[in-house]
């Protein structure tokens, strides 16, 4: 008979740098993979090892998740339930600081690329294909829901963000609505092109950012990430691939495509709003 | 037109959940419209532009999750059949009373009585810590997640082999141990037939072609692709082939892998020398082998099955064929060859086994996505007039999604876009069936196969049989039923393929 060890070991694989020191016994949420823990006016996600890190992320490993009621985060330690975990530096996530891109012909190229490989591989609930289809029976919940969002991107386009952004929030399928999805990645669309294109942005992206915001705890914490460019590392990926990658991979793209039912889809195709409302 | 609504209070379903029962409420005879949403002020708006805002959701708060179901028929069965989604009872993988959802390796082990074997699907990036704990556990592993770094690959293995455990992988997609099919394997009968194979399909149609001979397997294990590359040093390709040989159980070996390297090939003709058992070798490609009694080499996986078969069959009752090899295209004039082939695989070996028999046949090299660089490497997918072999599992297509055999949305999209192609006169599938596949792949496909214009021909490969789950025979007549023309064999499928471009698009 093989030997079977009883002795759990669980580990800290990454610690998000927004996780602030405290006791966070108040779960907004639950599911197999993720708890989510309320953190003042943000979510702290407890998740397993099969998401990527990020700023309001504790991805551990060798735990279950079902059984933790609580998470005692301090400088250096992190206990949950009588696990005590030791915390390193190394294991701390902080996402870079975006530098400008050297060649912007490679950039705005693999940003093309990046555009056409959503609109072709985006799945079938996803606003990329939504949007794309004027043929959605227009009593549906989806032809409604695709006539609010083109509406909101259209006063987009007229410069309207407040009330653009009040056409799509809170609208659509999913737990973090689709609308919501969207403006999280035009928020991130923003941020990026002020960091790295220098475009003067700062007040649009204030402007939907507050008019974002809403009474969901979750939706306003990635809403936050997007005003505040503190993408998880999926995001990262993507955002370097655009100006780095000679021949560009579409692998940070399709993990990020994974997230989610549509949520990464429909963040990319915000994204790509963003960048083509105000070029590079 | 009735609409019925329920809110759910206190309860959090992720997105994909909250989408599928949306998707299959919709599917249902009857019904018009159906979602499963975030009662929101804003979708509450848009639920009341569909007339679907009724009464029972209008207490319903933000983070409440609403569902509202709209059509002609019995709203209270839509309501249990949304109920059932929605507590899980639908779900394929739950409810026998057997199964236990674990959320870690050590709670797994503390559920289970004897567990011997972890299968480990996780990030790569984690992939090979959770590996080492299984190996830490007595547990043998098999490591079906990729973007493992070769020096973890070659720790592990050596852990592994250490400790008398197998550690098959990364990248392992198929096994069959002691008669249980593990990850992506079909439903074939025991025998003495044991496979040691680097190729996860390569394995899954010489273990299919040996069950539609009648034989069956003892052992199939899986090596991972790189397992022959000299930094990995053939170490389970080793390891398998001795267990094997000493088998009192397998009578006749196969060996499948892409060719490995000189040291790994050596010592592999040397293991093979040392037994009397009957090896039958597959590299992937035509090659010469040493002059050993006990070896037989060939480069398809069909003939591969069938010697396997041969080599047992002096006490079969069965009737044994051997393939013929293509000859009746591969002489063909190819001058009059009209437009393009288009394969869309979801197998890498078997992709590379079109590629091969194209090549043999037309003496040049398709366009495709097996080779990284070169003029034979496809650009662009999406837009190509020339014949092209595409491998839907290489990673390019399978980071962050559903692996091909699962998720037919790209090769829908592709078989759809090709139909837009003037040049394309024939498409070429494969269907593989069996546990970890698409539960019914020619519903997938037949939509848009059915939507191709007359010219262009299907030509499609069904690996499987009619124990898998799926039932070979009833995903055949539904593709056949759309004019697809089906084979129970690759090399079957590409040669039929290839005559219709011969003769200029007209099926002979």
């Amino acid at each position: 008979m093989l030997k079977r060890m009883t002795t759990a070991e669980p580990r800290l694989l990454s610690l998000g740098g927004c996780a602030k020191p405290g006791v966070y016994e108040d779960i907004h949420s639950r599911f197999s993979s993720v708890l989510n823990f309320i953190m003042g006016d943000r979510i702290v996600s407890l998740c397993d090892a099969s998401h990527a890190p990020g700023p309001f992320r504790i991805i551990t490993t060798g735990l279950s998740l079902e059984e933790i009621t609580a998470v005692e985060l301090s400088d250096d330690l992190l206990r949950l339930n009588a696990s005590l975990l030791p915390v390193i530096v190394s294991d701390i996530y902080q996402p870079p600081v975006f530098t400008e891109p050297t060649d912007t012909d490679l950039l705005q190229r693999n940003l093309c690329l990046s555009s056409k490989y959503l609109s072709q591989h985006a799945s079938s609930d996803s606003l990329p294909v939504l949007l794309s289809d004027p043929a959605s029976a227009p009593l549906s919940f989806q032809g409604q829901l695709a006539q609010s969002l083109r509406t909101g991107l259209d006063l987009f386009s007229l410069g309207k963000y407040r009330e653009g952004t009040n056409a799509m929030k809170r609208r659509g399928m999913g737990l973090t609505p689709a609308g919501d999805d969207l403006l999280i990645g035009f928020l991130i669309g923003c941020s990026w092109l002020e960091v790295t294109r220098k475009k003067q942005l700062s007040k649009i992206r204030e402007c939907v950012y507050f008019a974002a915001l809403d009474n969901d705890l979750m939706v306003n914490t990635f809403l936050y990430q997007g005003y505040a460019l503190l993408v998880d590392e999926d995001w990262v990926d993507f955002l370097l691939d655009l100006s780095r990658s000679e021949i560009f991979s579409y692998r940070s793209m399709d993990r990020l495509m994974g997230h989610g039912a549509s949520s990464g889809a429909d963040q990319l195709l915000g994204f790509h709003q963003a960048v083509k409302l105000f070029g590079i | 037109m009735k609409t019925i609504a329920k809110i759910i209070q206190g309860k959090y379903l992720d997105s994909v959940k909250l989408m599928l029962i949306s998707r299959k409420l919709r599917e249902v005879p009857g019904v018009e419209d159906a979602v499963a949403i975030m009662a929101t002020e804003e979708n509450k708006g848009i639920l009341a532009a569909t007339g679907m805002l009724v009464d029972e959701i209008l207490p319903a708060k933000d983070n409440d999750i609403v569902l509202v179901i709209k059509g002609e028929g019995d709203p209270e069965a839509w309501l249990s059949l949304a109920e059932d989604l929605l507590s899980g009872k639908n779900d394929k993988h739950s409810g026998t009373g057997k199964e236990v959802a674990s959320a870690s390796l050590e709670s797994a082990i503390n559920h289970l009585e004897h567990p011997d074997i972890c299968l480990i699907s996780v990030a790569g990036k984690y992939a090979a810590a959770e590996a080492d704990k299984a190996l830490d556990r007595g547990l043998h592993v098999m490591l079906f997640s990729d973007n493992v770094s070769l020096e973890a690959e070659f720790r592990l293995k050596q852990k592994a082999i250490s400790r008398g455990l197998l550690m098959m992988g990364p990248d392992c997609g198929t096994a069959i141990l002691n008669g249980v099919p593990l990850a992506f394997a079909n439903a074939v009968p025991r025998g003495k037939i044991g496979i040691v194979s680097a190729s996860g399909t390569g394995l899954q149609e010489v273990s299919v072609a040996i069950a539609h001979q009648g034989f069956g397997i003892s052992q199939a294990f899986g090596t991972g692709g790189r397992d022959g590359k000299e930094e990995i040093g053939g170490i389970m390709l080793h390891a398998c082939l001795d267990h094997l040989i000493h088998d009192p159980e397998t009578e006749v070996i196969v060996l499948i892998a892409k060719t490995p390297e000189p040291k790994v090939l050596e010592k592999l003709w040397d293991q093979i020398a040392s037994t009397p058992k009957k090896v039958i070798v597959n590299f992937l490609k035509p090659m010469e082998t040493p002059n050993l009694p006990n070896i037989e080499y060939c480069h398809y996986l069909d003939e591969t099955a069938a010697k396997a078969c041969l080599a047992l069959s002096e006490s079969s009752p069965y009737p044994l064929s051997i393939p013929s090899l293509s000859s009746y295209v591969r002489h063909r004039m190819i001058e009059g060859r009209k437009g393009a082939v288009k394969g869309l695989y979801s197998g890498g070996t078997l992709c590379k086994e079109a590629a091969l028999i194209y090549a043999e046949t037309f003496g040049k090299e398709p366009l495709s996505n097996l080779v990284k660089d070169g003029p034979n490497r496809v650009k662009d997918i999406w837009n190509t007039d020339q014949d092209c072999f595409i491998d839907l599992g290489e990673d390019e297509f399978t980071v962050g999604r559903p692996h091909p055999m699962i998720d037919f949305s790209l090769r829908a999209k592709l078989i759809a876009n090709e139909g837009k192609n003037p040049t394309t006169t024939v498409i070429l599938l494969d269907v593989v069936l069996g546990w970890g596949a698409h539960p019914d792949p020619a519903a997938e496909l037949v939509p848009v196969l059915k939507a191709l214009p007359e010219r262009i021909k299907v030509v499609c490969h069904v690996l499987g049989t009619d124990a898998d789950p799926q039932q070979a025979s009833k995903q055949k007549a539904a593709l056949e039923a759309v004019g697809v023309k089906v084979f129970s064999s690759n090399h079957e499928a590409v040669d039929h393929a290839l005559a219709i471009l011969a003769e200029g698009g007209e099926e002979s």
